[in-house]
């Protein structure tokens, strides 16, 4: 073993090389919030001459931070919530029966992974705007849950498949309603893919800017994403607000990824290796 | 009380699916299957009068220079985008799945770009694409390679393989980590046997290695696929199908076509063709990787 060293501290070496490498574009946007405009006009790598959050604060202020972010974390946790309620109970009946409707309405959910979301948008926006549901919270979650059903539904029946049916069945003996049995035998073993389905449908739902750009127009109930690109229309030259707009826009899901990050690898890697 | 076949049994299950059937349906496959409709007519979009036209949208796809420039963009893109992000993202998570101290730390930097928004990632790189004083050039120049400056995104003979070095910088991490999941399945005592028998490092790839990843290939190949088949955001955000439709895909030309030349039959007809050329490609990939599954 002792002779192999020089060789992996060579390929740690060269790993955090690329590592940093890697990171010069978030390291220049970063930089580029605290640098004055004389300063931005000079080698975009410089460092910044000093740490003044000015630029912030006037950002914060203007793209309504509080407002937008609130939006933003109402319409995602509502719509994982939903996901994981309505798609792992979906999934159960479909891994456990094999008979062909079953197999039916499984493929009939996941073809929806394929198909490209700009083939439902007029006819989806001339029916939400008939139920008045555009420019209201309701309406962009169920939107959001029907496009991300494909993708949990799969995920949960994969998962499910390589479960143990012992437990449901002990509890149905025990006289437990199917549906009692669901939540209390099955739903808690299957936590690894609930964890995969909440990463991968958070970061869609609130990364995404197609759905808040035709359905929620309102100024009101825009999203983060939405008013980082409406706000670029309105300010575009002005790059010392541009680039903390940029930063305040992802500095969430970032916050949330450095204290959850095991999590969050893990959770893509079971879901996708077992489904 | 077993999973016997009752009726009422059958109506339990019902209640189960009822709730996401019937939101996946009214919600989005509903109206996909208005638009398969619209796809056969003459429709703008905006006002009420339509003729059904048959398939004529389609006959008239096949001649379309547009549209056939559009696949070729969109193709090409998808191959380099799945052959190079799974061909770089193998290597890294073997290297991060040695013995090495700050692997934790890496595999983390390596993952950050998944995690935010393509609008974001695409104003970033705007910048650093910029002709004059953005990075990349900067850079260049500082190397004594000045007489390498492009205008990357703004010229037609680059603009694509902008995208493509975005969208990999983007996801190569996301590729990696489902890598390293499959390699942590592999039991080391089979690179152990491996090394008594005097295999060297690129024997023991070829025949433990590469063989065991296969579920994760098959993943991240169709992932890939898919993902890069139905780009948009990206796209729209950086160059929206331009210079001289040089990055136009399916997607951009769908969106110009549907939505801003209000030709809203025919938009449609291409996003029908795009689906089922992805439910092809999807299903001849699935076929062909787990057949390869199944042989180890």
């Amino acid at each position: 073993m002792r002779t192999k060293s020089p060789r992996y501290a060579m390929l740690e070496i060269g790993l955090i090389a690329l590592a940093v490498l890697f990171m010069i574009p978030l390291y220049f946007v970063v930089s580029m919030t605290f640098k004055s405009p004389e300063e931005m006009a000079g080698f975009p790598l410089s460092l910044p001459g000093s740490l003044s959050f000015g630029n912030y604060a006037e950002t914060w202020a203007m793209m309504r931070f509080p407002l937008v972010f609130a939006n933003t974390l109402l319409i995602t946790v509502s719509t994982v919530a939903l996901l994981i309620i309505f798609g792992s109970m979906a999934a159960y009946p479909l891994a456990r029966k094999s008979s062909k409707t079953y197999n039916f309405l499984y493929i009939y959910f996941i073809a929806g992974i394929m198909v490209p979301f700009q083939l439902a948008m007029v006819p989806l926006y001339r029916f939400v705007n008939a139920l008045s549901l555009v420019n209201t919270y309701h309406g962009a979650i169920l939107i959001y849950t029907a496009i991300n059903l494909p993708l949990t539904v799969f995920l949960f029946t994969g998962f499910l498949k390589s479960t143990s049916r012992e437990l449901e069945e002990a509890a149905w003996i025990d006289g437990c309603s199917k549906f009692r049995a669901y939540w209390v035998a099955v739903f808690p073993i299957i936590k690894p893919a609930t964890a995969t389905v909440a990463v991968l449908c958070s970061l869609s739902t609130w990364n995404d800017f197609l759905i808040p750009l035709l359905f929620l127009q309102d100024s009101s109930r825009r999203t983060i994403t939405i008013e980082l690109y409406m706000f670029v229309g309105e300010h575009v030259t002005n790059w010392s607000l541009l680039f903390p707009g940029m930063v305040l826009s992802v500095l969430p899901l970032l916050l949330v990824y450095l204290f959850l990050q095991k999590y969050i690898i893990k959770g893509i890697a079971a879901g996708s290796v077992k489904g | 009380m077993k999973w016997s076949l009752g009726k009422k049994e059958h109506l339990v299950w019902a209640a189960f699916i009822a709730p996401a059937f019937l939101i996946y349906t009214v919600i989005f496959l509903g109206p996909v299957i208005t638009s398969f409709y619209y796809s056969m007519t003459n429709w703008n979009g905006l006002y009420k009068t339509m003729d059904f036209v048959g398939l004529q949208n389609f006959t008239q796809l096949v001649s379309d220079d547009k549209f056939l420039r559009a696949l070729r963009n969109t193709f090409w893109f998808t191959l380099l985008v799945v052959i190079l992000q799974n061909g770089l993202a193998m290597p890294l998570a073997m290297a991060l799945d040695s013995k090495i101290k700050s692997k934790s730390v890496l595999r983390a930097a390596f993952f950050v770009p998944a995690i935010l928004s393509p609008l974001v990632v695409g104003y970033t790189w705007m910048y650093i694409y910029q002709p004059d004083g953005g990075l990349l050039n900067e850079l260049l120049a500082g190397l004594g390679l000045g007489s390498w400056q492009q205008s990357w995104l703004g010229d037609p003979a680059y603009a694509l393989y902008g995208i493509v070095a975005i969208v990999l910088w983007q996801f190569v991490g996301y590729s990696m980590v489902i890598f390293i999941a499959n390699l942590q399945t592999i039991p080391g005592d089979y690179y152990e046997a491996a090394d008594i028998d005097g295999a060297g490092g690129w024997r023991k790839f070829l025949s433990i290695t590469f063989p065991l990843m296969a579920p994760s290939i098959t993943i991240n190949v169709v992932l890939a696929s898919i993902g890069s088949l139905k780009a948009f955001d990206i796209i729209y955000v950086t160059t929206k199908g331009g210079p001289y439709y040089a990055t136009e895909t399916f997607t951009t030309l769908l969106y110009r076509t549907a939505f801003t030349e209000s030709s809203f039959g025919y938009g449609t007809a291409i996003g029908v063709v795009m689906f089922f050329i992805i439910l092809m490609i999807s299903f001849i990939q699935i076929v062909v990787l787990r057949r390869r599954e199944v042989g180890v």
